[in-house]
């Protein structure tokens, strides 16, 4: 008969060989693939090797050589500034932190078996490797919807969005400053979400501010598909009507129809449906307009990036919904992959300074899923983001934002709210000035050396 | 070692098993929930508040960074960048980042 302190015996010893294995997975497979070198995933990357003592390890793939930054982007689009300022390199990530570089482009997350949970396969075009590891973060960035145009979208220069700096940031400079002293700057902006809440009117501003110092008979036209200034409305507003006045003509609800033009040609015309929302809140289609273009900007709606779509974790958004906890999927079959950055579908702005946050957030829940913990309950992120209104004035958007539960639905989602005030929305500044510009560099210089360094 | 003692030893290890498993995975205020929060201050004040371009916050008292959090919350929101940010944030998790950044060594 079995005694007492024998059955405890048995028992003590059985748990810890059913734990022997567990722990022994711990010590020696923490292994995350982090897929994509922009802001979100770098940080994931840092985080994940800065607060682990390095002892997770953590693969990036990347198929650039270097990160081409999307903020400041729209003054290289003026001039101003020289694109090299956008450029970012990985070897300061590899040196400080021991980030293992993958060049290459992932084609497959599988489940891995009983090699790793996910088996990521990446290609470089003319191999293909393949990384096992416990979680994967998908850091992919945007892909833009395709126009239905008269161009071809395969051109080397397509009409321009520019709203993915590179090629296109330098190719819309040349034709802005090639433009006819009398021409007109036609850009459209997609409905909302899309990348950078602010962005498209600190471009129009900046593109006016351009025009207005050096071809003084040239006009901006801002086709909104939004039925208002998504971001820093009075700042913005104040700028279209007092700096802008004469030069700038800003419409909302105008979404793009059509769009006539010949790829790598600077002019075309464009056609948008004049939509309003009436009193029961539906959408009408009033009518249609065409604007001709000498210099044409068309920024088209976007979704998740490409990996996100055929990994399967996205929605009928074309945005990935995550846990906004950890950020990871919500879909089934993907626990263990996680999504951070402009792919993911959050109450979160999609913008540089968040996806940093979103990458630390992501990397904290994942060292605490590797020594068991859940994810810490109520994490914030938060924006802080200049935005130039002219070539020496910058106006400022910031916010904090909680994760918490609505209390009439029950759900989670990120909240920015006064906790002095209980206003709820972000904040923007008094006015725009110089002195803002000058931190707006001061700002950018320490995000990028933040996130890069 | 008492010999009583001795005699719970494995009924000790059996208990203090369960209370591991218990414990894992917890919501409990984790060491890095501080960390976590003030993460959110790196993106202008460097990464763990060294070299960022808006001022050093590593080695700061905790006492002088909620004296100066608590005056930024009592001005308007728009008149600098920083109200909105120390207006952000519970009291709580304002006492965490302070006390996070204060226990990092001064520059």
């Amino acid at each position: 008969m079995i005694n007492r302190r024998n059955f405890l015996d048995t028992l003590a010893a059985g748990s810890l060989m059913a734990l022997a294995p567990l722990a022994v997975r711990a010590a020696t497979a923490n292994r995350v693939v982090v897929v994509g070198g922009g802001m979100a995933g770098v940080s994931a990357a840092k985080y994940l090797r800065l607060w682990s003592g390095k002892t997770v390890e953590v693969t990036l793939v990347e198929s650039s050589t270097q990160y081409t930054s999307n903020i400041m982007s729209n003054l290289v689009v003026t001039g101003q500034y020289a694109p090299t300022i956008l450029n970012f390199g990985y070897s300061s990530l590899v040196k400080n932190y021991g980030i293992k570089r993958l060049v290459g482009t992932v084609t497959a997350v599988e489940p891995g078996g009983s090699l790793g949970a996910w088996k990521v396969s990446v290609s470089d075009g003319a191999t293909t490797v393949v990384r096992y590891c416990e979680r994967v973060v998908l850091a992919p960035g945007v892909q833009f919807d395709a126009i239905p145009s008269t161009a071809n979208p395969t051109s080397a220069a397509p009409i321009l969005h520019a709203w993915q700096a590179g090629p296109q940031t330098t190719q819309l400079r040349d034709h802005l400053a090639a433009m006819p002293a009398t021409g007109t700057f036609v850009m459209t902006i997609p409905k909302a979400p899309y990348r950078c809440p602010p962005g498209p009117y600190e471009r129009a501003c900046v593109v006016a501010d351009f025009l207005k110092r050096n071809k003084p008979g040239a006009q901006v036209v801002v086709l909104d598909a939004n039925p208002g200034i998504m971001a820093e409305k009075e700042n913005f507003s104040h700028a279209f009507t007092t700096l802008y006045g004469s030069n700038l003509t800003y419409l909302t609800g105008r979404s793009v129809r059509s769009v006539t033009a010949n790829a790598g040609r600077p002019e075309g015309s464009v056609v948008v449906d004049v939509v309003v929302t009436d009193a029961l809140g539906q959408t009408v289609v009033m009518g249609s307009e065409t604007y001709d273009a000498q210099v044409l900007n068309v920024i088209p709606p976007h979704r998740a990036g490409p990996i996100a779509q055929s990994v399967g974790v996205v929605d009928a958004t074309g945005f990935a919904p995550v846990d906004g906890r950890s950020f990871e999927s919500t879909m089934a079959g993907k626990a263990g992959i996680h999504v951070i950055g402009d792919a993911s579908k959050t109450a979160l702005p999609k913008a540089g300074h968040v996806a940093n946050q979103e990458g630390k957030i992501c990397a904290d829940a994942i060292l605490r899923a590797f020594s068991g913990q859940l994810a810490y309950a109520t994490p914030t992120a938060n924006s802080a983001c200049y935005s130039p209104v002219s070539s020496t004035q910058a106006s400022w958007l910031t916010a904090v934002y909680q994760y918490q539960q609505d209390p009439v639905t029950g759900s989670w989602k990120y909240v920015a709210m006064d906790q002095v005030s209980g206003a709820t929305g972000a904040t923007e500044a008094q006015a725009a000035s110089t002195g803002s510009f000058s931190k707006m560099n001061t700002w950018y210089k320490s995000l990028m050396a933040e996130t890069y360094a | 070692m008492k010999r009583s003692t001795h005699r719970r030893g494995p009924l000790a290890a059996l208990l203090g098993l369960a209370a591991l498993l218990a414990a894992a995975p917890t919501h409990a205020q984790s060491a890095t929930d501080g960390r976590l929060l003030a993460s959110g201050c790196f993106q202008c004040h460097g990464t763990a508040g060294l070299h960022g371009g808006f001022g050093t916050l590593a080695g700061v008292g905790k006492q002088d960074m909620l004296n100066k959090l608590n005056d930024m919350r009592t001005k308007a929101a728009r008149e600098n960048i920083m109200n909105p940010h120390a207006r952000g944030y519970t009291n709580d998790q304002l006492a965490l980042i302070a006390d996070y950044f204060s226990k990092l060594p001064k520059p």
